[in-house]
């Protein structure tokens, strides 16, 4: 059980942290920086982020470099609170298995590219001390079976070598990322049967079920709208935890023509509130703000310290969303308006 | 309890005559308009009001512009409304033009003063090498860079072992590792697109450097000095075309603001063969005014209808209530609003809150004082918090009295009780006896408003139809049944009555439980679902009830001595009072009074503090846990966005 002393000191801890986060006049000065450098130099001097920012220069620093030290920051923050919850607390490691994860979906994504440096790129460097694979020598995979070769000694392995087609060709990559998530919930629901009980486990699997159930509907609309899947092949792809949506409105979603019968039908589920089809901005938006809201709510409202850390994960992530969109906004001239219209905050 | 009723409101009128309806609207106050789409208008054929805002794009260049030039956007009176765009908008182009082509050169010259900086890191780490770099770049076969690497990319390096190149690294700080690179012409393209995607920073080291480091280091210097002078002057320049344009520009900023945030009302507008439509929520009260302001608008329809006439809208909520309750809205506000299913906790929270603060922080003249802070904070900062402030001040008063304590001095009003009748003070906290009954007092304290808290939710969950909330959870009947006996049966052992047999055991406590244990299936029951069916498993039902259940029992325990507190804190009360008084004891007569005074001070803002934050979580935890949700959307009625403009 995670409630002792020290569990609560690190609700304190969450608290003070969450103290820290960029408030909404810091978007709108954000939104109205007119470079890169101008959006770094602001968060250097007046956020919370200036802690990572201390050594960077504004004028020099790369788009992508920024977006990869804000990442260090919220990885410094979960850090941090781990330090203090001990060696007792492995449910923490959710996290990393989420950046493992996400890193292996890159990989396959990147499979067959002549170009390593966008993979090496892309690894967040903080974290390869953390993950329980050597990362880098993904960047050098040709095939679905080297990347499996990476993997061998890791629980991933077993998952995705169901996957490998007869001649050790590449998996398709909506599979692979299904096989994986579908790995991840079923990892982290397992833990909180086993560590949690009562309210504490109740508020967990809440906000990891919604999660998983909004990755489910956000990859049905996308496919919906790109491609002409049959319904058999998108059963595949539904990620079968039970969050707000009743199973048989699950499968009509499967079973819809199109990516406006999805909307149709999200707009008369327990979510109508975050689907109304005239203000519809995109699928990822609604269900950031789902997430953001939720998140919110047991940051505010929970007792329990685990609710707390993972609601509070959570909100940096979408902080860390919309940082990035505003800085790509900002890089392309985008008009703020529409920045503003991207930017999560839990209104719908 | 009061949420103000409201009533529904549809507008229908001409399109020629919105910017009028919109300004009444903003000057009656009262209408909160809620957004329009043309499912709201079914058979109609609705369009959305595409006017774009004229003043948007010029605003927004114009925070842009403040932003960058530091101008401190604030709102004054504005003199003169009349504004013309275009005049605006040659005086903004002119200004931006002359800011930016500063900006840009200061820009440059920051740029080559960071070079130059970071160049001369470079060079103080070779300042031993006794090569010229005419020899280094002057390679035909070798390039050369040098520049600082992220010191997160550095553990990627390792990646790139059997590549063309090698990299030196000569420096490092907290976040960057500074070196130089050597590779081929042949494989310089591939090399320099590894460190790209590494976030290398390349520092370039100017064609004008030539000679040692020593030399180098000699001329890059002067030229520092230099690039910084001229730095200096053109900030300068910057500052005095700013201070120049500045009255002028905020003067054009409030008005454009203005302009800009009328407009944006029209958002909640919608349009169909040429009418526009607005819905919206005014407070039952304002009917009379509100339709005739706006039906002596030529050809404008206003419809009244209940505030639940259409279900598509939800009505906010303005919460209502008199002088003494209102300040404690700011606490409900706090946690959240409640919605028209709800009732308005405030008046339960004024009153507890200012009983709890009184029994903990009892004192006659700490209180008074306070009351004074408080009355004298709304005064002149116009906090919030003045008014409870004030409030709970008296209330300490009130037991101070009870308790005769004046500023620590405890037997300060023995004349008064004396004049009354009385032998001595009516409670003496400090006395063996009298702690059992604070503590215990304290705790029956806390189970009253525990049971008063699950009542109310009873009420809510009845109002509302919810079965499960009303009857089977722990905060329902069952629990209410389960708590309430449990509680008899504790306090016959206290009185030595046996009121606990199989009946009452029976009936008040294994039923309850079961109840609670069975709410999932019980409440799909009430609700008339015929097949009640287990998610995962039976199994697995009867292990996550039996523990929910334990965790139940456990809370209503927990909760119960949550409330010892209460005792505990006016015990500590006087307790530091009287560590104030043995120190004022100890030192010269003269320092005395000194001692006493600032005692009191510290106890009062200390205790004063703690106790206002213990009794509001007991507020938010014990209390609306059990029935609060605050799901509500605040009322907000249409108004220029004056926050906005400030």
């Amino acid at each position: 059980m995670l409630d002792s002393m020290s569990s609560k000191a690190i609700f304190t801890k969450i608290k003070a942290m969450y103290g820290h986060r960029l408030r909404e006049e810091d978007f709108e000065q954000l939104m109205h920086k007119s470079s890169v450098p101008a959006c770094a130099a602001y968060l250097k001097s007046q956020t919370w982020y200036g802690e990572v920012l201390r050594d960077v220069q504004e004028t020099q620093i790369h788009r992508g470099a920024l977006e990869e030290l804000l990442g260090r920051a919220v990885f410094e923050q979960y850090s941090r609170l781990v330090h203090y919850a001990g060696k007792g607390n492995r449910f923490y490691r959710y996290y990393l298995i989420k950046q493992e994860i996400g890193m292996i979906i890159n990989a396959v994504r990147l499979i067959g590219n002549d170009d390593p440096n966008e993979f090496v790129s892309a690894v967040p460097g903080y974290l390869l001390g953390s993950v329980s694979f050597d990362v880098l020598s993904l960047a050098a995979c040709k095939s679905f079976a080297e990347v499996l070769e990476v993997l061998r000694r890791t629980p991933y392995y077993k998952v995705l070598s169901e996957l490998q087609s007869g001649d050790g060709g590449p998996a398709s990559l909506p599979l692979v990322e299904h096989a994986l998530y579908d790995h991840y919930y079923k990892t982290v629901l397992a833990m909180i049967d086993q560590q949690f009980r009562g309210k504490t486990a109740e508020e967990l699997r809440e906000m990891f079920c919604t999660k998983a159930e909004l990755i489910s509907v956000t990859s049905l609309f996308r496919l919906k709208r790109s491609f002409a899947d049959s319904p058999l092949q998108l059963h595949e792809m539904v990620l079968r935890y039970k969050g707000r949506l009743p199973g048989r409105l699950m499968e009509q979603i499967v079973n819809a023509q199109d990516a406006a019968e999805v909307l149709d039908i999200l707009a008369h589920s327990a979510y109508s509130r975050y689907f109304d089809k005239d203000n519809f901005v995109y699928i990822e938006y609604s269900a950031g703000s789902i997430r953001y809201n939720l998140a919110k709510k047991y940051l505010t409202f929970s007792q329990n310290t685990t609710t707390a850390f993972v609601a509070f994960m959570v909100l940096q992530e979408i902080e860390i969303e919309n940082l990035i969109n505003i800085i790509e906004g900002v890089r392309y001239k985008q008009d703020i308006s529409q920045m503003r219209a991207l930017l999560i905050r839990g209104g719908v | 309890m009061a949420i103000e009723k409201m009533d529904l409101v549809n507008i229908k009128g001409p399109l020629n005559k919105l910017d009028d309806t919109i300004l009444k609207c903003s000057d009656l106050g009262c209408f909160h308009p809620k957004n329009i789409t043309p499912a709201s208008l079914a058979g109609s054929k609705f369009e959305e009001l595409e006017y774009k805002n004229p003043y948007q794009k010029l605003l927004s260049r114009m925070v842009t512009l403040a932003g960058d030039a530091g101008i401190e956007l604030k709102y004054g009176d504005i003199e003169n409304l009349v504004v013309d765009r275009q005049e605006v908008k040659a005086f903004v182009s002119e200004f931006s033009e002359r800011f930016l082509t500063l900006q840009a050169q200061r820009g440059e010259l920051q740029k080559n003063i960071e070079q130059h900086r970071n160049a001369l890191i470079h060079l103080r780490h070779l300042e031993g090498m006794e090569v010229s770099f005419d020899k280094i770049f002057s390679n035909q076969y070798i390039k050369v860079r040098f520049g600082r690497l992220p010191l997160d990319s550095n553990r990627k390096l390792s990646y790139y072992n059997h590549k063309m190149f090698f990299f030196f690294p000569f420096d490092k700080d907290e976040s960057y590792l500074w070196g130089v690179y050597f590779t081929t012409n042949e494989y310089a393209q591939e090399v320099d697109d590894i460190f790209s995607a590494l976030f290398f920073e390349r520092v370039r080291i100017p064609d004008y450097v030539h000679g040692t480091p020593q030399l180098a280091i000699d001329l890059l210097e002067t030229q520092y000095k230099d690039e910084t002078q001229k730095f200096d002057t053109v900030q300068k320049q910057i500052e005095t075309l700013v201070s120049e344009n500045k009255a002028r520009f905020l003067d054009y900023y409030r008005q454009v603001r203005f302009l800009c945030s009328t407009f944006d009302l029209r958002k909640y507008v919608g349009v169909a063969n040429g009418m526009f439509y607005m819905v919206g929520f005014i407070p039952k009260g304002n009917e009379k005014r509100f339709s005739e302001t706006l039906r002596a608008i030529d050809g404008l329809t206003v419809d009244l209808m209940p505030e639940d006439n259409d279900k598509r809208f939800q009505a906010p909520t303005k919460l209502k209530n008199n002088w003494f309750v209102r300040p404690f809205e700011m606490f409900v506000k706090m946690y959240g609003i409640p919605s028209h299913k709800d009732i308005d906790p405030t008046p339960y929270v004024a009153i507890v809150y200012t009983l709890l603060f009184g029994v903990m922080f009892g004192d006659l003249g700490q209180g008074l004082l306070l009351s004074l802070a408080g009355a004298l904070m709304w005064r002149f900062k116009k906090m919030e918090l003045g008014p409870i402030v004030t409030r709970i001040g008296f209330s300490s008063a009130f037991f101070g009295l009870l308790y005769g304590s004046v500023f620590g001095f405890e037997h300060a009003l023995d004349p008064l009780y004396h004049a009354l009748g009385f032998s001595g003070k009516p409670i003496e906290v400090m006395d063996a006896g009298t702690i059992n009954m604070l503590l215990i007092g304290a705790v029956g304290i806390g189970a009253l408003i525990i049971m008063v808290s699950i009542l109310i939710n009873i009420v809510l969950g009845f109002k509302q139809h919810d079965m499960d909330r009303a009857i089977f959870s722990q905060n329902g009947l069952a629990g209410l049944v389960f708590y309430g006996t449990v509680l008899c049966g504790v306090l016959g052992m206290l009185t030595g009555t046996s009121v606990l047999n199989p009946v009452v055991i029976a009936l008040g406590i294994v039923l309850p439980i079961l109840l609670i244990f069975f709410k999932e299936p019980l409440g799909k029951l009430a609700r008339g679902e015929r097949k009640i069916s287990f998610e995962s498993g039976v199994g697995s039902f009867i292990a996550e009830s039996f523990f929910e259940l334990f965790e139940v029992v456990l809370s209503f325990v927990a909760n119960t001595m949550s409330f010892l507190r209460v005792g505990g804190f006016i015990l500590s009360h006087a307790g530091m009072m009287a560590v104030v008084f043995t120190i004022s004891s100890m030192v010269s007569a003269g320092a005395s009074p000194v001692v006493i005074v600032i005692g009191n001070l510290f106890v009062m803002c200390l205790e004063g503090l703690i106790v206002g934050i213990q009794v509001l979580r007991l507020q938010f935890y014990e209390m609306f846990s059990r029935f609060f949700s605050g799901e509500g959307e605040p009322f907000e009625p249409i108004s220029v966005d004056m926050a906005a403009v400030q």
